[in-house]
């Protein structure tokens, strides 16, 4: 039998046998190896290579296809400003700083327009938690970020796909649990293998304050004065009053590599 | 003859030694331009030791509030600090903390000095060869009984001295300090809250390195 119809041999049998026998898991692997007619020596270590790859692989699956925010996946995405709601962040309650909309108004010209020249990028260094802002060679700006703790953040080159004035993250669970209205500044980037869908962005982070280490659940968390200039900087372009940039109109290129402490 | 090899070859270990000196000077010279700070442009708080008169404001991470750092002249080798926080809520500065230090135990700030709700600062200094962290409240009131600042690395040492702290990160959320930890053995230890609500350590399964 070849190695590939032993696999699918194995697979079928297992399923098959769970199904109609679920309380008699020991005896699974008896029958299989019978099945299958390895030696039990062969048979033993073929089991554990196997049981290995599929934990590998269902963790690789998981990796690609989850949120950012696993309880507010597709709401994240939308802009929220709950300013008498409670946010919740490593155990404690605590109040998300008011945001009003119409104060934005009076603070800014039109975003994303800054006068310097060259291609606009942001770089994300994993391993010394910072980011750095470029217009073609000149440096924009540089800032300390909290990068993925519970949930790795994504590596590789992204555009941000949408920015968002503020809106509201929750995910975790147990002492994990977070709920956080209010996050403000929100560039959330994408590419062809982390879809947008998926929520990762930049954003401010106004629950803690240990930047320069790895702090977050996926997402690049930024003192919110960092946030708020690399928001106005970043492309898309949004007018003042604009909360959410305009579908379909590609931003910043962002590059993430390295790898968190 | 022998007067004239002489004179001659002072003349070259002269030129050589003038040589020598001109090749030092261009030498240093360039490496003082290569080791010039990178970039100026910099948003992030870098710590900061002051040393001459001199004053120092860092934001809070919203930028509402700015701690302001006051060194007056040296005297001695001793320097007073002065520590003001400022918001924009009020435009008189409160005074948070002052000491007088020399150049050993000067006080520094460190990055992520402020708390998430910018009710608290912590500060760092050595201390006997120690590094210690002071935590203080921005209104300038009593952060414990009759007591301006409360200090972690003695708290801490007296409560687990099993281990000892390597570093003082930031704010993990309002009230709870990020500390890290060695065993005693200077084996990686645990991270550690600090919690302001009762001035206790809470040992974490995960650590922020």
């Amino acid at each position: 039998m070849g190695t590939v119809g032993t696999i699918i041999a194995y697979y079928r049998f297992i399923i098959k046998f769970l199904i109609r026998f679920p309380g008699k898991y020991l005896l699974v692997f008896i029958m299989a190896r019978k099945k299958t007619k390895l030696s039990p020596a062969v048979f033993a270590v073929f089991s554990i290579a196997i049981v290995i790859l599929g934990g590998f692989l269902f963790k690789q699956r998981s990796n690609q296809s989850a949120c950012a925010n696993s309880l507010s996946c597709k709401e994240s995405l939308e802009l929220s400003v709950n300013n008498d709601e409670q946010a919740v962040f490593a155990g404690i309650a605590l109040m998300p700083p008011k945001i009003d909309l119409s104060k934005d108004l009076e603070e800014t010209a039109v975003l994303g327009t800054e006068s310097q020249t060259g291609e606009k990028r942001i770089e994300v260094d994993l391993s010394t938690q910072t980011v750095k802002a470029y217009s073609g060679d000149s440096l924009y700006m540089e800032a300390k970020v909290s990068t993925g703790k519970w949930f790795p953040t994504p590596t590789g080159e992204f555009t941000i796909w949408r920015k968002i004035r503020a809106t509201k993250m929750s995910g975790g669970q147990g002492a994990d649990y977070y709920y956080l209205p209010n996050v403000p500044y929100v560039m959330f980037f994408s590419n062809a293998k982390v879809a947008g869908s998926r929520g990762f962005s930049l954003h401010g982070a106004y629950w803690h304050d240990n930047f320069g280490h790895a702090m977050s659940h996926g997402c690049v968390n930024m003192r919110t004065i960092d946030a708020k200039k690399l928001y106005e900087w970043a492309d898309p372009p949004m007018e003042p009053d604009q909360k959410v940039s305009t579908p379909g109109e590609s931003g910043t290129k962002i590059i993430i590599y390295g790898q968190a402490p | 003859m022998d007067k004239h090899r002489s004179i001659l070859f002072i003349k070259i270990l002269s030129v050589a030694a003038l040589i020598t000196l001109g090749v030092i000077v261009v030498g240093s010279i360039k490496v003082k331009n290569e080791i010039a700070p990178a970039s100026g442009l910099s948003e992030s708080k870098i710590e900061v030791q002051a040393v001459e008169e001199e004053n120092l404001d860092i934001p809070s991470p919203d930028g509402t509030y700015t701690l302001a750092l006051k060194n007056g002249r040296e005297l001695n080798g001793i320097v007073t600090q002065i520590f003001f926080i400022t918001s924009e809520s009020s435009a008189t500065p409160i005074k948070i903390f002052e000491k007088d230090s020399n150049e050993d135990s000067r006080i520094v700030i460190p990055e992520n000095t402020f708390s998430p709700d910018n009710k608290f600062v912590f500060l760092k200094f050595k201390d006997l060869g120690k590094t210690r962290y002071i935590v203080l409240r921005t209104d300038g009131k009593d952060i414990k009984e009759d007591t301006k600042s409360v200090e972690i690395e003695s708290l801490f040492s007296e409560a687990h001295p099993d281990f000892v702290i390597t570093d003082v990160t930031g704010w993990g959320a309002n009230g709870l300090i990020v500390v890290n930890t060695d065993d005693v053995n200077g084996k990686i230890g645990p991270s550690w809250w600090f919690d302001l609500s009762n001035f206790s350590f809470i040992r974490l399964t995960t650590r922020f390195n």
